[in-house]
């Protein structure tokens, strides 16, 4: 059988396995003046990674392992997405870690077996598949969090991270039993074909529902799985921040895709439901909440949930053009985010986090392109034209105006408008040289 | 034939892209210069829209259409008629005058004030000549930027609020704006604002339609009582940017209600013209009011401009050839006439340095020539015979007066009212003797100053004594339009 | 001065002599001028009309041009002959000569009904409507509950895990019966 074995489909992964194995042992040799050596070797690694992904044949599925792998379009596009995300992180992040002693071989290992883990995901078949990919990638984030051990906040960010995550892989194992007791396969296209043919039990298999939805919108980071979310971005160190922030998320919503598009495409009526909760939930906790957040990593944080309340609204309009839609939101709002923390970090020196939204006032006299930067990843996380945030939010409205939801359309954009209030504000912050906090400007009294 | 439109619209942002690269504060003489000769090359490039426009046709003329998203059917499709086709002259024409007004005041940052200035130009320019909905939002959206930066980077010392809360009064109409725009499309399959024009719909859907355009304009005209931005915006921003903020940006807002609240929706046009009347008169009448007390020069002229702008709105629901060219006439003198008044208390407060009525006083005594400027320019607010600003509320007082007699007589108070508080604000200030020490020592205008406020003064007679060339322009688009409201969609 | 108020003197006593013929009983309008049959006054005047020397002669045999006479007579008397008298008159007169004086308290009241209601007025409109309800209330009001929202509802991050951890299952148990009971059966 050549679907059996067909490791040409898993060559980047295998490619990217080893590389990180062979850093892990390079590291130990190379001494810590240069360090740049085991740095140098991981952007290669991803750039090999790449150029596999580039030229494999994506015309028709590849299919591999028993066909427990899958090397598609979709698997194509987000990973190379999450190459570019990761190598610019590590980009970004180079100077923040040398000034905290982080710079090290675990660091980008760690990254490197983060990303394998998403790939997994992103090109996984079956139920086991993916949770192998997830845990693997779960794991390394859980220690990149606590990367600096000696700092009490990271280390309990990391407990917080691991203790919450551990209980969303029980859900995800729990749902998948129940889906798998319903359809007798493990495999996500079999799953998809039982139910439709083999007429299941509708309860199990909505309980099953329930349960991996949940772990889906905690991966998201959607409301009222989202806890986790501003704790582990404030405590985590912001090059780790901005890691979690960006390429899991493209991770995250193929775990949506496989899943949901994938194997219970049956049940869509049903989904659609909890996803429309989820998504409005989302879009005005997250929105309303940044607004009393001082610390920028937090906002964001909580502009993470929002973004992610938006995506999942274009997810449930439950077409292909609205999972598109959806796809290209999370890719956009991956792009933007690096962008953003990219400028915190940059601005972060020896001592000092640039992580308060104070140390961005008067921004625009120190660095005007670091402040020009930042306001255009707000205006277009705000969604503001000629922003490409715009034409994202664009396209999730389109999707759910698509399925008669106006009423969410207009709840989402009154919310974006709340969000705007957020957005504007570290935004004019970069562009004050006023001494008193103008940040609170709109809610004083003249 | 040369694409005049596109030009129009690119020619000023990427003159402003070039002045960017120039943003070393040692060039900013070199900035200048060139924000200049792309301001006037901005304004070169739309006198062939009029000179060859044809007259006498309501279609769509200089028409440009290029394949942009095809997934949503959104196209690069531009074209004038005889509604927008001025106000694309009218703001390459104010752009040259804010970048002239800015050339001695704006000290810092002088290439990304000019550049602010023609990339919102061009933006506006966009604005106008959008014949796509999404195009048309993208523009109406993007020129927000430039003016948030314009009066958050170079305004007054509470530049913050005004900046933040400009913004976020105008995002908020427009994004359920987008939610309509977006709903017309599922019905349609377009985007194609010519296309709905033809589209039935029913009337409750054409109400909630309405209430999502009229939020989104109502604001950028602005209408009572969503007005309170706009106050606040023109007394912090800088001279240029309240020059083009009440000279054109308030004119989008209007525009909006011609482009496609009566053509789209002209059941609840009618339906709800007896609401958006009164809010007009309230406007025109409350506004009045508010403006008379105003003790600071900035907020008078903005409470002016809310009240004029109402009387274009009323002109529109009057749905009367008379009404909506009177609105459109409105709209144009409003925007020379504002114009002019920012720039004269700019010229003020470059010397004083202050906006403050009360600390003026005997003006003319100094500064005999700006006098005479100001007087004029005050006298055209007041709607005196021989401005601009008699014509447009003359043709919108006798449409209303043909509706209804006391619409008419309410509408025509803005005649007391509007020479009430601009000839009282110009006797404080100018009249009477030297107030200060201050005043005594002000020296009359430059000769840069004096050819910007002659040029206006051309301009707002012209328009008075013969309006016939602009009025010639918009006759037949007005009739179309007044056919199209006419017609019921349901 | 002298010189033009003379050249002016001379055509206003005369020239309505000349004009007054061709104008009014003349054709000199011809059909700019249309007058309603009903409203038909001057052709009752033309009937009566001999030439301007006539009316001239009847015209000093009203009373108006009398009255016009007396008040001559009385100028002469006040400001030429007695020029004590004015003041005089004033003093006696008290509140009447006040009230011609004051133009019947016209232009006072003017002053305060209109110009100062006007301007309360628009006080009142601009500091209660426009501050206290329209920026005060909605505007500042909403981004107040906004902001008062937020930071109620930032109360529920306490950082607690157990309270995280509840708030999942909680998820989870809302869902389930949610769809268990609601939509499934």
């Amino acid at each position: 059988m050549s679907i059996a074995f067909n490791f040409g489909a898993a060559l980047p992964e295998i490619v990217l396995a080893s590389a990180a194995c062979v850093i892990l042992v390079v590291d130990l040799f190379v001494p810590d003046s240069r360090r740049q050596i085991s740095y140098w070797l991981t952007q290669l690694t991803l750039l090999a990674a790449a150029y596999l992904t580039l030229v494999s044949p994506d015309d028709t599925p590849l299919r591999a392992f028993g066909n427990m792998y899958v090397t598609d379009k979709l698997a194509d596009v987000l990973k190379l997405f999450a190459y570019v995300a990761v190598s610019l992180t590590l980009f970004y992040s180079r100077g923040y870690l040398a000034a905290r002693g982080l710079f090290r071989g675990e660091t980008f290992v760690l990254m490197l077996t983060a990303l394998l883990g998403m790939m997994v995901m992103i090109s996984a078949n079956s139920f086991v598949t993916l949770y192998l990919g997830l845990e693997l990638m779960s794991l390394s984030l859980y220690a990149m969090v606590a990367l600096q051990r000696e700092s009490e906040r990271a280390v309990e960010a990391s407990m917080k991270y691991f203790v919450l995550g551990a209980l969303a892989s029980g859900f995800l194992l729990y749902g998948m039993s129940m889906l798998y007791g319903a359809t007798g396969t493990l495999e996500i296209t079999g799953v998809a074909d039982a139910i439709v043919n083999a007429h299941s039990n509708r309860v199990i298999l909505v309980f099953g529902l329930v349960f991996v939805v949940s772990s889906i919108a905690f991966k998201l980071g959607a409301v009222p799985y989202h806890m986790w979310i501003p704790d582990v971005y404030d405590g985590a160190p912001t090059a780790v921040t901005l890691f979690i922030g960006s390429a899991p998320k493209l991770a995250a919503f193929a775990f949506a895709m496989r899943l949901l598009v994938g194997s219970l495409s049956a049940l869509a009526f049903d989904w659609q439901g909890m996803l429309l909760v989820l998504s409005l939930l989302s879009m005005l906790f997250g929105n309303i909440i940044a607004i009393a957040q001082s610390s920028i990593k937090r906002m964001l944080a909580y502009s993470t949930i929002a973004n992610m309340g938006f995506m999942l609204m274009g997810f449930l309009g439950a077409t292909s053009d609205a999972y598109s839609a959806a796809m290209f939101y999370t890719v956009t709002y991956v792009l933007t985010t690096l962008v953003g923390f990219g400028v915190v970090l940059l601005l972060s020196r020896e001592g000092f986090e640039a992580d308060r939204l104070d140390d961005f006032k008067g921004l625009n006299q120190r660095s005007p392109w670091y402040a020009f930067m930042m306001l255009l990843a707000m205006f277009s996380l705000a969604g503001v034209p000629p922003t490409v945030g715009f034409y994202a939010k664009f396209s999730v409205i389109a999707a759910a105006v698509d399925i008669g939801l106006v009423w969410l359309a207009v709840v989402a954009v009154m919310a974006s408008l709340v969000g705007a209030l957020r957005v504007a504000k570290p935004g004019c912050c970069c562009r004050s040289t006023d001494s008193h906090c103008f940040c609170l400007a709109f809610f004083r009294r003249r | 034939m040369l694409p005049y439109l596109s030009l129009a619209i690119w020619v000023p942002i990427v003159a402003g892209l070039l002045v960017l690269a120039v943003n070393r504060d040692r060039d900013a003489p070199a900035a200048r210069w060139l924000a200049l000769v792309g301001a006037v090359a901005g304004f070169a490039v739309t006198i062939p829209l009029y000179t060859q426009f044809t007259l006498g046709t309501a279609e769509m003329q200089f028409v440009e259409t290029i394949e942009w998203i095809p997934r949503f059917s959104v196209n690069y499709l531009l074209g004038v008629d005889g509604i927008s086709v001025l106000f694309i002259l009218l703001n390459s024409f104010i752009t040259v005058l804010a970048v002239w007004a800015g050339w001695v005041v704006i000290q810092t940052r002088v290439a990304q004030y000019m550049a602010a200035f023609l990339i919102m130009s061009g933006l506006i320019n966009g604005v106008f000549a959008s014949l796509d909905a999404v195009l048309f939002y993208v523009f109406f959206e993007a020129q927000l930027i430039p003016m948030y930066l314009i009066i958050g980077v170079w305004g007054g010392p509470n530049r913050i609020y005004a900046a933040l809360k400009f913004f976020l009064y105008t995002f908020l109409g427009s994004v359920l704006m987008l939610v309509a725009l977006i709903y017309l499309y599922t019905v349609s399959g377009s985007f194609s604002i010519l296309e709905w024009y033809q589209l039935p719909l029913s009337l409750k859907t054409q109400e909630w339609l309405f209430a999502a355009f009229f939020i989104a304009f109502a604001v950028k005209v602005p209408m009572w009582p969503v007005h309170t931005w706009l106050p606040d915006a023109h007394v912090e921003a800088p001279t240029g940017g309240s020059v083009v903020l009440a000279a054109i940006t308030l004119k989008v807002g209007a525009y909006g209600f011609v482009r496609f609240i009566l053509p789209i929706l002209p059941d609840a046009s009618h339906y709800l013209a007896g609401f958006v009347i009164t809010l007009s008169l309230v406007a025109v009448v409350y506004i009045g009011f508010v403006a008379l007390v105003q003790p600071d020069m900035k907020k008078l002229i903005a409470y002016s401009s809310i009240s004029h702008m109402g009387f274009v709105t009323l002109g529109f629901f009057l749905f009367s050839q008379l009404g909506i060219e009177g609105g459109l006439v409105q709209m144009i003198s409003h925007g020379f006439v504002s114009a002019a008044l920012f720039l004269c208390v700019g010229v003020l407060y470059d010397r004083m340095h202050s906006r403050l009525i009360g600390d003026y006083g005997g003006v003319v005594n100094t500064m005999p020539k700006f006098a005479a400027f100001a007087m004029l320019f005050a006298m055209a607010n007041a709607a005196l015979p021989g401005t601009s600003g008699f014509v447009g509320e003359f043709l919108v007082i006798l449409a209303a007066v043909k509706a209804n007699f006391w619409l008419g007589f309410l509408a025509a108070t803005i005649m007391i009212l509007g020479a009430a508080y601009t000839l009282w604000m110009y006797k404080r200030v100018w009249f009477g003797d030297v107030a200060n020490a201050g005043v005594a020592a002000l020296k009359d205008v430059s000769k840069r100053e004096f050819w910007l406020l002659a040029t206006l003064v051309a301009a707002i007679l012209a328009l008075g004594i013969y309006p016939k060339p602009f009025t010639d322009v918009m006759h037949a688009s007005v009739a179309q339009l007044l056919t199209q409201v006419a017609q019921s969609k349901q | 001065m002298t010189v033009p108020l003379v050249l002016l003197a001379i055509p206003s006593i005369y020239s309505g002599w000349a004009y007054i013929d061709h104008v009014l009983f003349g054709n000199f309008f011809g059909q700019s001028i249309v007058i309603a049959q009903q409203h038909a006054g001057l052709a009752t005047m033309t009937e009566e009309w001999h030439g301007p020397w006539p009316f001239v002669l009847h015209g000093m045999t009203t009373l108006p041009f009398w009255l016009a006479v007396a008040g001559v007579a009385a100028a002469w008397l006040l400001y030429i002959k007695r020029s004590d008298l004015p003041a005089k008159i004033s003093e006696r007169a008290g509140a009447l000569y006040q009230l011609l004086v004051n133009n019947y308290y016209i232009d006072r009241f003017n002053d305060w009904f209109f110009a100062g209601g006007f301007r309360r007025l628009g006080t009142l409109f601009s500091n209660v409507g426009d501050r206290s309800i329209i920026d005060g209330f909605f505007v500042n009001g909403s981004a107040r509950l906004v902001g008062a929202t937020s930071a109620v509802l930032r109360q529920i991050q306490s950082g607690f895990i157990y309270q995280y951890a509840f708030a999942m299952v909680l998820g989870i148990v809302v869902f389930l019966f949610w769809w268990l009971t609601l939509r499934v059966v």
